[in-house]
């Protein structure tokens, strides 16, 4: 990459300050240090959704409430947002599923809205973070290449 | 005019139709960037130079919109004759050059990052 007037001086600063500085390395060996693992990530892990099955949901229900569910006029349309894993659509199902009046029951009982609830937001720490970044990724925001210290090395 | 000799380019000097240094805001355009090569045989080269900052939104780049003079006024066409986009790397300096045939040229670069700036300048070299 051509790196920016302001690259070239960050970059020139800290080389000089590396074992051997600019005239202790080649440009290969001062890249795989600045690309190197090496600073703790500023940005804490987060979190990703668990997907879920249409078994996992269904396996959740007593044989009443499957039933209770198979006559339900709406059954087409919960099983295809099951499907389809949308998040948002399936908690508004479950709202739909366990409501009830005095003269119309629930298609789910409360207990198993709330296992439905479980599943349907698990998450876990997003396994794609890195606990540690290089000093190109903290400082210039990518990794470099040889052209970059080619042009930030002092002549 | 008629070519009598082999062509040539007179490169002119970095930024000499706006600086390479011009900041352009998150989201922001800068218009009214007038190549004239109207009375250069072959036309000429227009080099586009966008340098990013430190931080680069997942959407981003550098959109250059190329308007063709249609009269003597001049009146620009309303609509891109020619559209690119040259993306935006964090701390990088990213060119791209397009050859534009004899005439006079409206140019607008627009920063399609929403969140950051970046700096950019166009360069135009005639052809002879």
């Amino acid at each position: 990459m051509n790196p920016s007037a302001s690259a070239i001086s960050t970059l020139q600063t800290y080389v000089a300050t590396l074992s051997g500085g600019w005239s202790g390395n080649t440009d290969a060996q001062i890249v795989a240090t600045l690309n190197s693992p090496a600073v703790a990530n500023p940005v804490a892990q987060g979190t990703i959704a668990v997907p879920f099955t249409r078994a996992q949901l269904l396996g959740a229900l007593s044989v009443t409430s499957l039933l209770a569910l198979r006559n339900y006029v709406g059954v087409t349309s919960v099983i295809a947002d099951v499907d389809s894993g949308d998040v948002g659509k399936c908690n508004s199902w479950i709202q739909v599923l366990a409501a009830s009046t005095g003269t119309t029951a629930a298609v789910i009982t409360s207990s198993e809205a709330s296992a439905l609830t479980s599943i349907v937001n698990a998450t876990v720490p997003d396994p794609s973070w890195q606990a540690q970044i290089s000093w190109a990724q903290q400082n210039l925001g990518r990794s470099v290449d040889a052209n970059d210290i080619a042009e930030s090395r002092p002549s | 005019m008629s070519l009598t000799a082999d062509p040539s380019v007179t490169y002119g000097a970095s930024g000499n139709v706006l600086a390479t240094t011009t900041s352009i805001s998150a989201g922001a355009s800068n218009t009214g960037n007038i190549v004239d090569f109207s009375t250069n045989t072959l036309g000429g080269w227009v080099q586009v130079t966008e340098t990013g900052g430190g931080t680069v939104a997942s959407t981003n780049g550098c959109q250059v919109s190329i308007y063709p003079a249609g009269d003597s006024t001049p009146h620009y066409d309303s609509s891109a004759m020619w559209t690119y986009i040259i993306p935006t790397l964090a701390n990088s300096v990213s060119r791209q050059s397009i050859l534009l045939p004899t005439g006079k040229y409206s140019i607008t670069l627009t920063n399609l990052d929403a969140t950051n700036a970046i700096t950019a300048g166009i360069t135009s070299s005639p052809l002879t």
